[in-house]
């Protein structure tokens, strides 16, 4: 069973960015996306954990098999219901609506019979009153031992006076004694200055004058330090007790309040344990044979609604994808939907989760590494105390490789190298201890040296963790190293598909080919043949017609989707560079378009310049793909009419048992072994 | 051949907040005419320092400490600032690192390659856009989209034309800081073809920078591989990546993952590159380096010439052994 399943389609304006793509991953496998940047790789890895919002189709994660199973049946049972429900007259539908609504109403006083006062709701209240209850009880412990944190905040100005006044005595008022710290600052900074200026050669001057005046004023206050002082020793006291005073007052003001609180919401508990009461199994009884009499009267119009109210509802347990989506808001979807799916993938975030391509841009700068990798603890709400966190945090840097992971964990990004930033990148997405991993180009921005080292991290995790993965990357080398299972996109469609050694080894789509004769090799005694293309992709705002690839295509042929204005271009060029061998009277003057698929020659020898065609049109067409697109020639009112073939998409067709691929001039090999049966 | 640029025990420093960071320490090479040179290494090892120092372009905090570039009987290291502003673009050229962000966003593609032009060979810019179109059409982009702006070109195409800048005025030395890096494999392909057909073509002599050592294996004539700041192995590329005689090089070549053998995860090295604060002592690599013996520890080895012309710096291969 597929950990997800799905059908995607994203359409944003008018780039279609991924355009009708479907694959499954399965559990514990690494399954590539490849391609050039801008065919929808990431996109569709983003859409796949909802960062962004898919125009169409049905992501599905981590369905039960037997849910899945019942999810098949009931779409083939709609398939089956199809023929009566579209034969149904108005008046006929209304009654199959009516009558569906009803065995709704009843199903739902049932559900209310059985479940007084909505249980669901009061356990999660019960929940809630019981966590209540034990940080009220923790607070209070932490109060009576003197360590609650808030106290300690509510003292700080005091403690630092008497640091202060223990340190430097009583002459130094806050401001000044901040003076002072700040004056010793500038003194280290000016000598750094200077050292500089001294190592580069410039003038100094100003650095020294600096420095003397620094110190001149830093003697004069220091002057006035004084610790061992009697009054200093008395002042000292004074204030100390002033603190513990405090400490106390506000102790005992905090206590008072955590416990009346903590009394209140026993209270509430105690309530909500003793309210309910059972259900009547009569009432129940009665409900259930009215259901049944509706039902028994109801044909095929009343078990179509059923049937898709509850192959909605897998849908809205399940599917990922169908909020905002156009056409899938079947009957029966309940408003706050919206809502419900969102909630759902808040839980669903600790089990997807993204590794960004740029360890350089993906980490905040102003954040330590603590920080950053904490969020996603703090946002799902997985840890809520600090230290707590603090030790998930710390486990997932050590396995991530970043050991000890005290030393780190107060660093900024910037100190850190790009492997082990990406380390950190990592670590983000595993802290929530996921099950399914986008992994965007995760090493494309590394040194070629660390790449490996990265890449046998996640591998190593993956096996620790038991965590799938869907690795996107422009880069077939890696791919070889790691997919089990591949899919090669072209601007936004997967041109070849399935088992990764055996695409790579053996690539049937002409991309893929290029692809995969272009992986750099560091040895130069293996010169392997390059298949460079040329130009670069089509933008999608645009996408031409038939096969996406055939402009680019180094094996197109006729048939692959070439429009009037790509073959009006070749045949100019082949007109004129034929132009002598034409008598002045058979000259063709102009080619024009007419329509996407056909062209108008404009000559006085229509019937001459035709034959001619023909005969160059064979000559040609290993080398100019875009004639073979020519399909038939009429001579009309003494013009020439040509017309091409019609552009068809080719579609992902099954090549062999594990090998899908979109190709005119790839055949399944059930096909091929059929004609050469034939032939034979 | 007679060697165009010599670069003959170069020491570049930085000055930091926390000392002084040794990045380019004791290098040396020579470029001949019309070959191709390949500076590898990881980030960090001073690759990009040493090919700013030829042209003088450190950032304030650097500095050159010690060594000669030589170039056609001055030395780059030490001429004025006013002399070198002649040679910098008509006779040695940079194609700076990272092209999506090496181009200014607010002026137009044909404005910033007459800027060049312009600035160096005495020209207007109007007088300067016929070789604007001549320039981008030898890179194989349409002269019909001079006037637009970076940010309507693609990767590959803002490549194109940091490229078509370096060779405005005709140089004859190219430096190719990282052209290919955080580009798809097919455009990567696409440049590196380019650069080899105008190398060809207009006879040029370059310099190229990557920590890729597939992209230099498939330009380069020659190759030096930099660790730390200084030369681990030195010579012409076939025979420095059919036979590396340094652990390093041999640590590189290996971390490539192969297409056509097993599909197994390659061995890499482990570690980070050292701290160039304070160099360890002895050699630089020896703490990552698996064949790590007593000497390496504590004295530096010189490049020892292995065989003639290749170069590597590594006790190993002294000539006793």
């Amino acid at each position: 069973m597929g950990l997800i399943a799905g059908f995607l389609g994203k359409e944003t304006k008018h780039v279609r960015a991924v355009d009708g793509v479907s694959f499954d991953v399965q559990r514990g496998e690494v399954f590539c996306l490849v391609g050039e940047s801008g065919c929808g790789k990431t996109t569709t890895g983003k859409a796949l954990i909802r960062l962004n919002d898919p125009t169409g189709g049905n992501i599905f994660f981590d369905v039960p098999d037997d849910e899945w199973n019942r999810l098949g049946a009931l779409e083939a049972r709609l398939a089956t219901l199809y023929p009566y429900v579209s034969a149904l007259g108005p008046q006929e539908t209304r009654q199959a609506y009516a009558d569906w609504a009803r065995v709704q109403a009843l199903a739902d006083q049932v559900e209310s019979t059985r479940h007084p006062r909505g249980s669901a709701g009061r356990l999660l209240r019960r929940e809630r009153f019981e966590k209540t209850i034990a940080f009220l009880s923790e607070r209070e412990q932490a109060l009576q031992d003197g360590v609650d944190t808030m106290i300690k905040r509510l003292t700080t100005k005091e403690r630092n006076r008497i640091e202060v006044l223990q340190t430097l005595g009583l002459w130094f008022k806050p401001t000044r004694a901040r003076k002072l710290h700040r004056l010793e600052d500038e003194l280290e900074e000016a000598r750094y200055q200077l050292t500089r200026s001294e190592s580069l050669r410039t003038w100094t001057g100003k650095n020294k004058r600096k420095i003397r005046r620094l110190e001149r004023m830093l003697e004069a206050m220091r002057k006035h330090v004084e610790t061992d002082d009697p009054k200093v020793r008395n002042r000292t006291e004074e204030l100390r007790q002033e603190l513990a005073e405090k400490e106390k007052r506000l102790t005992e003001q905090e206590l008072g309040r955590v416990r009346e609180e903590q009394k209140l919401v026993r209270g509430l508990l105690d309530t909500l344990t003793n309210q309910g009461s059972p259900a009547s199994e009569d009432e129940i009884g009665s409900l259930d044979a009215s259901m049944a009499s509706v039902r028994a009267q109801g044909g095929p119009g009343l078990d179509a609604w059923e049937t898709r109210a509850a192959i909605d509802e897998i849908r809205e347990r399940y599917d990922l994808a169908t909020w905002g989506a156009k056409g899938a808001a079947l009957v029966g979807t309940r408003p706050g939907r919206r809502m419900r799916l969102r909630r759902r993938m808040r839980g669903l975030r600790r089990r997807m989760q993204i590794i960004y391509q740029d360890p350089y841009e993906s980490l905040n700068p102003k954040l330590s590494i603590y920080d950053i990798v904490s969020e996603p603890l703090v946002a799902n709400h997985i840890t809520s105390t600090v230290s707590e966190a603090e030790a998930v945090v710390a486990k997932a840097l050590e396995d991530v490789g970043l050991r000890p992971a005290n030393e780190y964990m107060f660093r900024y990004p910037h100190e850190l190298s790009g492997g082990q930033r990406q380390r950190v990148g990592i670590a983000t997405a595993l802290v929530v201890d996921p099950d399914f991993i986008v992994a965007d180009e995760p090493v494309s921005m590394l040194d070629a040296s660390v790449r490996t080292e990265i890449l046998a991290l996640l591998l190593e995790l993956k096996k620790r963790r038991d965590l799938t993965y869907l690795f996107i990357t422009h880069d077939l080398g890696l791919a070889w190293i790691l997919a089990d299972r591949i899919a090669v996109m072209y601007l936004g469609k997967i041109v070849e598909t399935g088992d990764g050694p055996e695409i790579i080894r053996n690539p049937r789509h002409p991309y893929t080919k290029a692809l995969i004769s272009v992986v750099p090799s560091p040895n130069p005694s293996v010169q392997r043949e390059k298949i460079i293309l040329h130009g670069e992709r089509p933008n999608p705002v645009d996408i031409p017609g038939g096969c996406r690839f055939h402009p680019r295509c180094p094996m197109a042929v006729g048939i692959c989707g070439w429009n009037s204005e790509e073959v009006r271009e070749e045949l100019k060029k082949l007109l004129s560079e034929d132009r002598e061998q034409f008598p002045e009277s058979a000259r063709v003057t102009d080619v024009g378009m007419n329509g996407p698929l056909g062209l108008t020659l404009t000559t006085s020898d229509p019937a001459q310049v035709e034959k001619y065609l023909w005969k160059r049109l064979q000559a040609v067409a290993l080398g100019r793909p875009a004639l073979g697109a020519i399909r038939k020639a009429n001579v009309q009112d003494g013009r020439l009419e040509l017309i091409l073939h019609e552009p068809v998409e080719p579609p992902l067709r099954q090549i062999t048992g594990n090998v899908s691929v979109a190709c005119h001039l790839v055949e399944p090999e059930s096909v091929i072994q059929q004609a050469v049966g034939v032939g034979a | 051949m007679t060697a165009l640029i010599e670069v003959d025990h170069l020491k570049t420093y930085f000055d930091t907040r926390s000392g002084t960071v040794r990045a380019v320490d004791d290098v040396s090479w020579t470029l001949e005419k019309g070959e191709s040179l390949g500076l590898a290494g990881e980030s960090g090892c001073g690759k990009t320092t040493t090919a700013l120092s030829i042209i003088r372009l450190l950032p304030k905090n650097g500095r050159i400490v010690d060594g000669h570039i030589r170039y056609s009987g001055k030395d780059l290291a030490t001429i004025k600032e006013s002399e070198l502003r002649r040679i910098r673009w008509k006779h040695i050229a940079i194609v700076f690192q990272g092209a999506m962000n090496a181009l200014n966003p607010v002026k137009r593609v044909s404005w910033q390659i007459a800027e060049a032009i312009a600035l160096h060979d005495n020209m207007s810019f109007d007088e300067a856009q016929g070789r604007v179109v001549e320039l981008l059409e030898l890179v194989g982009i349409n002269p019909a989209r001079k006037d637009e702006y970076p940010h309507e070109f693609s990767g590959g195409m803002r490549q194109r034309v940091m490229i078509a800048m370096a060779l405005a005025c005709r140089p004859k030395i190219i430096i190719a800081d990282e052209p290919v890096t955080a580009l798809d494999v097919m455009i990567q392909a696409q440049i590196l073809e380019l650069l080899t057909k105008l190398q060809k073509e207009l006879d040029l002599s370059m310099i190229l920078i990557s920590h890729d050592l597939s992209v230099i294996a498939q330009t380069c004539n020659k190759v030096a591989i930099m660790y730390g700041g200084k030369i681990a192995e030195y010579g012409p590329a076939q025979e420095v990546f059919l036979d590396p005689q340094h652990p390093y090089t041999q640590g590189l070549l290996r971390s490539f993952p192969d297409i056509y053998g097993p599909r197994d995860l390659p061995p890499w090295i482990p570690g980070q590159p050292p701290n160039l604060l304070e160099p360890p002592d002895g050699c630089r690599f020896h703490e990552r380096c698996p064949l790590a013996f007593a000497e390496c520890l504590v004295r530096e080895p010189p490049l020892y010439e292995t065989r003639p012309g290749h170069l590597a710096s590594c006790h190993l291969r002294a000539p006793s052994n």
